[in-house]
């Protein structure tokens, strides 16, 4: 393994282990232990998948939602984004990780690649506290408005990227 | 050199092992957030969706062209090759671009033969160096590339193109020596004949005879005598010499490496001397070239010689029996083995058994591995070495001369050491 792909694979796991213990310590009391299993089942799946197979680290995306989705007993609902950011970047650093497979000599750490996956996850959570920000401001209608806007985020990334792609 | 170059190579795309994953956080979000009446949740799967929107932007098959050339199609063991590679595409991709070598051919470090650009557009060239490692015919590589699109969450994998042929050959020893066939044929060679007649090699003095010619008149020994005494000699043939060659490995390339090059020294220094050389391949595949002489023979010899290398890493078993070789009754056999296969040992008794001369030398490639790393490794050596042992004292016994032969001095070492043997044991055949 090289010291690239080691770092990458630290940092992917400290994600994981990050979004957990924050939805573990900031979630309901009363459903802990059975969150406490599923943080321990994402971390092991995340180990799993960094150092295995890159695909079984869904698994812990997986495991990982219900402690997130716990906070929405409490009053802390808008961490729901912030955490999503988190797995997604431990998702992503994961993916990064493997394509660092088999490079030999560790290479230069690409800047724009990093650039890239930061814009990722800051437009990502932008966009989620706008989202959480739409369906708080609009708490009848909450649902829905949300969903529009979630899909409505998607849409225009999926344009303005096939533009950028196109171009 | 260059492979043929055809249409672009159409990749399919294969979804990357996120793609499910967030999917099912997408979906599960949603679904949750709709039936809970729970915005929040949604904020939740936003950044998967996001990457989802970005991430399928490209899909559909991706043509991608590639060509691999090489400045050559013929070298020697140990030679290097240089090439390029031409990779053209649509799009930004990131992409990594890998050289995949077959057996006989290995890259030169610190060149790569692996290169990774983010975000590249076509057409790249990349400069490609390998050396022949092992003789034989080989496909100088092949180019598989891996794609995907920025933040993409698909991947398009695949081989993209083919090098041309290359023909590895061994590398030249020279000898000076030739083996005694078992029997003379009645064509002009360097072989001396057991039968006395038209040659240069003197075989015995006698009292002219009428017929005689008179240039074989001794003068030395008329004068002496007072009558007429004649010169006799040794006719000039050739003979006809059977190498076999084991391809049988373990893996290593050293001992074939070692069996090729003296394979081939024996089979040119025969050829050039007017004898009929064939050769015959235990491995993978089994070949056979029938004895032959002259220039063309030669160029069959090295063909055959070459697709033995290329099998030679093969090493599924086969079902052949001994009876069904080829081999020529007058024929001298040469076996060229590691030993590594008790089957050899067996061939070479059948053959002994039918009545062919046969020598063997065995290949030792001892000094190409690695110093023993453990006890049990050192014991497990001495345990195959006596095994070995065993081996050459089951050939031995059955009258087939037998010489080791180590890494320097190959070819001439074994036509020494069987020339050696073949006078205190003989390598002919008892008939």
């Amino acid at each position: 393994m090289t010291g690239l792909r080691l770092g990458l694979a630290a940092g992917s796991l400290t994600g994981v282990v990050a979004a957990n213990a924050l939805a573990l310590a900031l979630g309901p009391e009363q459903g802990r232990p059975l969150f406490a299993i599923c943080a321990v089942f994402a971390l092991g799946a995340a180990v799993f998948g960094l150092l295995v197979r890159n695909d079984r680290f869904g698994l812990a995306l997986l495991a990982s939602a219900p402690p997130a989705l716990g906070l929405l007993a409490t009053d802390r609902t808008w961490l729901l984004g912030p955490l999503g950011v988190l797995l997604f970047a431990a998702a992503e650093l994961c993916a990064w990780s493997w394509e660092q497979r088999g490079a030999g000599a560790d290479p230069a750490l690409p800047a724009h690649r990093v650039l890239r996956s930061a814009v990722l996850c800051g437009v990502g959570l932008a966009a989620s506290l706008l989202c959480y920000a739409v369906g708080a401001a609009h708490p009848l209608a909450g649902t829905a408005a949300v969903f529009a806007a979630a899909l409505g985020t998607a849409v225009i990334a999926w344009v303005l990227a096939r533009a950028g792609a196109r171009r | 050199m260059s492979a043929p170059t055809g249409q672009p190579t159409m990749l399919p795309p294969r979804r990357e092992g996120r793609l499910l994953p967030y999917l099912a956080i997408v979906i599960g979000s949603l679904v949750v957030a709709v039936l809970a009446g729970q915005p929040a949740v949604v904020a939740f799967a936003v950044p998967f969706l996001l990457a989802l929107g970005v991430g399928l932007v490209r899909t559909g098959r991706l043509p991608v062209t590639a060509t691999l050339t090489v400045d050559t199609s013929q070298l020697l063991e140990g030679d290097l090759i240089r090439g390029e590679i031409t990779v053209d595409w649509t799009g930004p991709l990131d992409l990594e671009v890998l050289v995949r070598t077959p057996n006989g051919l290995v890259g030169v470090p610190p060149y790569p033969t692996r290169w990774a650009m983010p975000a590249a557009t076509g057409p790249l060239r990349f400069p490609v160096v390998l050396r022949a490692a092992l003789w034989g015919r080989h496909a100088a590589g092949e180019v598989w590339v891996r794609a995907r699109a920025p933040h993409g969450l698909l991947v398009w994998q695949g081989r993209v193109a083919t090098g041309p042929s290359l023909r590895v050959l061994p590398q030249v020893e020279r000898l000076n020596r030739l083996l005694d066939p078992a029997e003379s044929r009645t064509v002009a060679g360097v072989h001396q004949a057991r039968r006395i007649g038209e040659g240069y090699e003197f075989a015995e003095l006698r009292p002219y005879e009428p017929g005689d010619r008179l240039r074989d008149l001794n003068w030395g020994a008329t004068a002496r005598h007072g009558r007429p005494y004649v010169n006799r000699h040794h006719p000039e043939l050739s003979g006809e010499v059977v190498v076999v060659l084991d391809t049988y490995t373990d893996g290593t390339t050293e001992v074939l490496a070692r069996a090729a090059r003296a394979a081939w020294a024996i089979a040119s220094v025969h050829l050039q001397a007017g004898d009929r050389v064939g050769l015959i391949g235990l491995g993978g595949g089994w070949r056979t070239l029938h004895p032959a002489g002259g220039e063309r023979a030669k160029y069959q010899l090295l063909e055959t010689l070459l697709a033995m290398g290329a099998d030679a890493m093969d090493t599924a078993s086969h079902n052949w029996v001994s009876h069904r070789l080829p081999v020529p009754e007058s024929a001298l056999v040469i076996a060229l083995t590691s030993l590594y296969q008790r089957s050899v040992v067996r061939f070479c008794q059948d053959w002994r058994a039918r009545g062919r001369a046969v020598a063997v030398a065995v290949l030792d490639a001892g000094d190409a591995l690695p110093p023993p790393a453990s006890a049990t490794d050192v014991i497990a050596r001495r345990l195959w070495r006596l095994e070995l042992d065993r081996r050459r004292a089951a050939l031995a016994d059955v009258g087939i001369p037998v010489v080791t032969v180590g890494p320097g001095g190959l070819a001439r070492s074994v036509v020494g050491g069987l020339r050696r043997l073949g006078r205190s044991r003989t390598v002919r055949a008892a008939r």
